[in-house]
């Protein structure tokens, strides 16, 4: 049930491993998940006449914790110099998927080109075992570009707050989705619809 | 002429996906549209791509409610309790 008014006696039993779980595939470790739960808890604790009930208790905590991650990685510097970071990988990345000069120069490379899949995505949602795989391969990704995917596409956060929150530029963001975009399209590939 | 077309427009795979991403996202411009246009006429992966993408997108958007209804992390009992308590100190 999401109320528009807060029930904090029942947020732990509610959403203490739903926030947990969050923390836990944002983060990828258990110490600073713990950490960021209590945070969490804690200030929605003290800030409870703040909530103004334009959005339900569950949203507005997923945002306090969303706020945490976010000073979490700030903190770490995880997103320091991003451009020299792709600028060095730029190559690696490349010859991963894409044909190297001089002969057909960036096309697919033929053993990791986007091939049909065997199953559909309605059926994979159905299962849990699905949303394993899509964590396995959100923590195989290269540790700079996973706060910048989870923000857009499991946060569905808007690019220009994204770019505001990592102090990123505009052009290294849209390389960073770009490269996100396509490890998790051939990771779930591999491990899950074509497996 | 049509291969004029397609030298002139359409690059690499890399740089295509690139563009249908920023596209996806209602942020290409014109001529980045126009690019990604007849890069796909000619490109199959890269439609297929197109197919997939949208599809990712639409299932990565449904891991937070999957995670609200089975979350796959259990908070270990005793920050579960520290915080149940501190919570109900507060309401004192």
């Amino acid at each position: 049930m999401e109320d528009s008014f807060l029930q904090p006696e029942k947020w732990i039993a509610r959403y203490g491993d739903y926030l947990f779980s969050l923390a836990m595939i944002k983060t990828g470790n258990r110490e600073v998940a713990q950490d960021l739960v209590q945070e969490t808890f804690f200030s929605a604790v003290k800030g409870k006449d703040t909530f103004n009930g334009l959005s339900s208790e569950k949203t507005w905590l997923t945002s306090i914790l969303n706020n945490k991650v976010i000073d979490y990685y700030r903190k770490k510097d995880v997103l320091k110099d991003a451009g020299n970071y792709l600028e060095a990988t730029d190559e690696s990345f490349h010859e991963a998927f894409f044909n190297p000069a001089p002969d057909v120069y960036g096309h697919w490379r033929k053993d990791t080109a986007p091939q049909a899949w065997a199953d559909d995505a309605d059926s994979a949602m159905k299962r849990s075992e699905f949303y394993k795989i899509l964590q396995l391969c959100i923590s195989r990704m290269p540790p700079k570009l996973i706060p910048v995917f989870v923000a857009k596409y499991i946060d569905e956060e808007n690019s220009e707050k994204i770019c505001k929150d990592f102090g990123l530029s505009s052009s290294n963001y849209w390389i960073m989705i770009h490269r996100a975009k396509v490890l998790m399209r051939s990771c779930l590939e591999r491990n899950w619809f074509n497996s | 002429m049509r291969y004029y077309l397609f030298r002139k427009t359409v690059f690499d795979c890399k740089k295509a996906t690139m563009l249908i991403i920023k596209k996806e996202n209602g942020e290409a411009s014109a001529w980045e549209q126009i690019q990604v246009f007849y890069h796909n006429i000619y490109c199959k992966v890269c439609r297929r791509f197109v197919q997939q993408s949208r599809l990712l997108n639409s299932i990565f958007g449904t891991l937070d409610q999957h995670e609200y209804e089975n979350p796959s992390h259990t908070l270990p009992d005793q920050l579960r309790n520290s915080l149940q308590t501190l919570i109900d100190q507060q309401k004192k």
